[in-house]
């Protein structure tokens, strides 16, 4: 019978469940959705490192979420028992036990919960895969079925359960203890004036100085050279800005309407004084809360925004690390050959050139065997060919030498430039082997990650001969073991390691299974101290990639859940606000208001009230931009603030996407019952 | 004298189908500009409805009400709105004041509603407030008036559009005798001094003995009516008493 009960008021009130109904459905979709993607086969195709690292730390996100999401839907259950405080009252004065109540109470909410739950499913069943789909195209690889996880299903299952238990505890204890008369006086007390509102509105005034100063102050800190040094700084600013972007929407709430209150001509006119009074008295009630959700979408707007921008610098950042899309260097002592090595990268991928090139590095002791001096050397042919595959010609040197200056950064005016050549130190000459070689100029290289030395001397092939033979015969004299010998006084120690580059026609390709084949045939290396390092760019772009999208997918889940809870909070709470004024609404009827001018009065106070939390977070918007530009100018892909814009932008139209939506059947559900209520009879 | 009110044949059904109730079975009177006129009637006689089908809020079944030369029934959804609002003033069981607004903003209601600006708005408040002893509780809020004070307020709110007429509803209910006494009177003031019509809905003889006519409904059709003419209140009372008993409910108060 309660249960019938409980049933058919769900049916009837529909409307007002809607807007919990949508939110619950989402939540479990979002929860079933990521659930899965933590614990399904999808993280296998991150590093194992990555997912090992990560995982625990996003399902603590999550858990720590469900108690947010559990806490915010418990105060929206709350909205909705005081829309119908005064039918429970009436059950009450019928006979009805409270015992019965508070089941046809829990009855109706576990009816919407379980219906929820079910759509939620069946929509998570869909953005499961939808959320894969993205995250492999992220990845840049295909799309693939991934199978759904039973313990990630299980755990949403369990998360919902608890998250409804926990959302009941406090309306139910509300109808256990609420008294009769209270119940069924409906409405709350008559709304008090705004105390102190010139306080309030210093308040205002001092969090948005706040907000620009503690914004101007990061800036600055972020411009410093020490900002590392500095991270107490950054803490203080971080303080300020995020009791500012709470304590402006209180101040606001506060202040702004009892200021238009004060000119009567604004709001004297229809409906007007109304509207700013329910308003006033609305926002008074309510500024605690506005400051709350404030600062959940400022987070909600930041996260992702830094996020996005950091990944785009992402392939930028590896063009600058990368020079070639494979690089090898292969120790001295080393037995292999890096014939086998390109037989193993052409299994993975097409081969569009390649260089195998030799460094020599000639070490000179003093009198005590005492390191005295190193000079690194270069065939001049391989520099050429470096130089030609890095699109830049070499002038031709007539066998002299060439000095090879790497730099990190090119000289003003030159900033575009990759390498140069002048004639600074013609003339100069250097002596290999008893022959003197004349240099023809000195090659600038403006980029450090390619070798490893700042200065090498690119010599020709006679010179090369003369250095190879040296590090032949030092080799052989060398222990195979690797033992440690000291030196002779006044003697020259030469040694010859080989280097590999590699450009790929493929951009994309199996890194993570290549790299492993390479490194063990790096390991079946006979020489005891044979190592070999390589630096493959897919396999690092995959792993910042993989790294970064399970960052961005924590950070946009927290971003999602604070947007879906900001939007049902305000939803709902303006819902049972709307409720309460059922009768003010038809009091201004009968005393000759036209419909379209109360619907306009509502529309305004509906707007302005879930307007409010946003005018922080999309203000923010603003000085986002130029920060988010600064963060990226260090790195090789300084992003044009335009480019940043439409970014910050987007998503701040996606949010705002959301709140019309909400706001919209908030809207018409509450346009809905106050024309009932001007239909009613009498 | 300038005809305010005509009733012709008034005919309303409640629900549909092979369900419905008769509440008013073709009532017709008039009332004349400045006339204050009390209904009375046992429970279920139409009384309230009478006065809902009048204020608009309730549509016709049937018949034709005029008001200041203006046939309800032919008006829109929006033109309804208008005409309370530039027509009809309402005083409510509940006094219904916004407990949002001060008093000032109650009574300038009617007024912010017809677009009226400030300045004259501010004007009208000082004169309706004056006239009926509310001006120094202009800048409170209703919660913090007496009833008495919020009656005064509610009758400030109603008269002050000068409205051609006012409709009153159950006026009296659940207050206690010095307070009807109060409210008469300022609905008396209202007639005298401010001319105002005033349409009154009561079950109580004592409070209808300060009209100057009451028409009694039984089962929606006039049953009687009797004007007070020269008599003493307590007479016209009196008079009251004898036509309720013959119609066999309604309750007697002592005001």
């Amino acid at each position: 019978m309660l249960f019938k009960i409980a049933f058919r008021n769900v049916r009837r009130q529909i409307g007002n469940y809607l807007i919990y109904f949508v939110t619950v459905s989402l939540t479990v979709a979002l929860l079933f959705s990521v659930n899965n993607l933590i614990l399904s086969e999808f993280m296998d195709e991150l590093s194992e490192e990555i997912a090992d690292f990560i995982q625990p730390i996003l399902l603590a996100v999550v858990g720590i979420m469900a108690v947010v999401i559990a806490f915010v839907l418990g105060y929206a259950t709350t909205f909705l028992l005081r829309r119908r405080k005064r039918e429970f009252g009436v059950y009450l004065t019928l006979g009805m036990t409270r015992r019965d109540v508070l089941t046809i109470f829990a009855g109706e909410t576990g009816i919407t919960f379980l219906v929820s739950l079910g759509m939620g499913i069946v929509l998570g069943l869909g953005t499961f895969q939808v959320l894969v789909a993205v995250f492999m195209n992220f990845l840049e690889q295909p799309y693939e079925f991934v199978a759904y996880s039973w313990s990630g299903s299980l755990l949403t299952v369990v998360m919902v359960g608890v998250m409804f238990l926990v959302a009941s505890v406090a309306s139910l204890l509300y109808l256990r203890f609420a008294k009769i008369s209270r119940l069924l006086q409906g409405e709350s007390t008559a709304p008090r004036t705004v105390k102190y509102p010139l306080l309030w509105l210093a308040v205002a005034v001092l969090s948005a100085v706040g907000l620009a100063a503690s914004v101007s102050l990061f800036t600055d800190w972020l411009e410093s050279s020490d900002f590392f040094e500095r991270v107490d700084e950054l803490a203080l600013y971080i303080a300020i800005f995020f009791l500012s972007a709470g304590f402006l929407p209180v101040g606001l709430s506060r202040s702004i309407l009892w200021l238009l209150l004060r000119f009567k001509g604004l709001s004297g006119r229809g409906a007007g004084i109304f509207t700013v009074r329910q308003l006033s008295a609305r926002l008074n009630a309510s500024s605690l809360m506005m400051g709350v959700l404030s600062v959940l979408l400022v987070v909600a707007v930041i996260g992702p925004n830094a996020f996005f921008t950091y990944n785009a610098t992402i392939d930028a950042d590896l063009d600058q690390h990368y020079v070639f899309d494979i690089e090898s260097d292969r120790s001295y002592f080393s037995e292999l050959s890096y014939e086998g090595d390109l037989e193993i990268i052409g299994k993975y991928a097409e081969i569009e050139d390649a260089c195998i090139y030799t460094i020599y590095e000639q070490t000179q002791y003093d009198e005590d065997g005492e390191f005295s001096s190193s000079d690194d050397y270069i065939a001049v042919k391989d520099v050429s060919y470096l130089c030609a595959m890095l699109g830049y010609t070499m002038p031709e040197t007539d066998g002299k030498y060439v000095i090879v200056d790497i730099l990190a950064f090119a000289p003003d005016g030159a900033a575009d430039e990759t390498f140069s050549f002048d004639e600074s130190k013609k003339g100069d000459a250097i002596s290999l082997g008893g022959v003197q070689y004349e240099c023809a100029g000195t090659l600038y290289y403006y980029n450090t990650f390619l070798f490893s030395s700042d200065r090498l001397y690119a010599v020709p092939d006679a010179a090369v001969g003369f250095l190879r033979a040296a590090a032949e015969k030092d080799k052989a004299e060398r222990p195979s073991d690797g033992t440690y010998v000291p030196p002779e006084p006044f003697s020259v120690n030469t040694t010859a390691a080989d280097n590999l580059v590699v450009d790929l026609a493929d951009g994309h390709y199996d890194a993570y299974a290549m790299l492993e084949e390479l490194r063990s045939y790096a390991q079946s290396d006979p020489a005891q101290n044979g190592y070999t390092n390589y630096s493959v760019r897919e396999r690092d772009r995959m792993y910042q990639l993989g790294q970064i999208a399970l960052f961005l997918l924590g950070d946009l889940f927290v971003s999602a859940v604070f947007i879906l809870m900001t939007m049902a909070m305000l939803a709902l709470k303006i819902l049972s606000m709307i409720a309460e004024d059922r009768e003010r609404y038809r009091m201004l009827w009968r005393l000759g208001a036209s419909e379209g001018m109360l619907g306009r009065s509502l529309f305004a106070q509906m707007f302005f009230f879930c307007f409010l939390p946003f005018v922080v977070p999309l203000a923010l918007c603003f000085p986002l931009v130029p920060i988010l530009e600064y963060t990226v100018q260090g790195s090789a892909l300084a992003l044009s603030s335009g480019a940043i814009a439409a970014q910050v932008a987007g998503f701040a139209g996606v949010i705002l996407g959301l709140y019309a939506v909400y706001f919209l059947i908030a809207y018409l559900v509450a346009r809905l019952d106050i024309r009932r209520t001007l239909r009613a009879v009498g | 004298m300038q005809e305010i009110l005509k009733v012709v044949n008034a005919v309303k059904y409640y629900g549909n189908g092979s369900v419905t109730t008769r509440a008013l079975a073709g009532v017709s009177f008039t009332m004349e500009k400045g006339e204050f006129v009390a209904v009375m009637g046992p429970s279920g006689s139409g009384k309230s409805t009478l006065l809902n089908v009048v204020s608009t809020i309730e549509p016709l079944s049937g018949g034709e009400i005029v008001v200041d030369g203006e046939p309800v029934s032919t008006l829109g959804e929006n033109d309804l709105a208008s005409f309370r609002r530039d027509k009809l003033g309402f005083i409510f069981q509940e006094y219904n004041l916004l407990d949002t607004l001060t008093v000032e903003e109650n009574i300038a209601l009617p007024l912010n509603l017809k677009k009226v600006n400030a300045g004259q708005t501010r004007r009208e408040v000082l004169r309706v407030s004056e006239a009926l002893g509310v001006t120094d509780q202009l800048e409170k809020f209703p919660y913090e008036l007496s009833g008495g004070q919020r009656q005064r307020v509610a009758c400030a709110r109603a008269v002050i559009a000068s409205p051609a007429l006012i409709l009153a509803h159950e006026p009296t209910g659940a207050r206690d005798s010095k307070n009807c006494r109060e409210l008469m009177e300022q609905f008396r003031l209202m007639n005298e001094k401010l001319d105002a019509s005033i349409l009154m809905v009561t079950h109580d003889a004592s409070v209808a003995s300060y009209a100057d006519r009451v028409i009694f409904l039984r089962d929606g059709k006039i049953y009687s009516e009797i004007f007070r003419g020269e008599r003493e209140q307590k007479e016209f009372r009196h008079d009251i008493l004898n036509i309720v008993e013959t119609l066999g409910g309604g309750e007697e108060g002592a005001v």
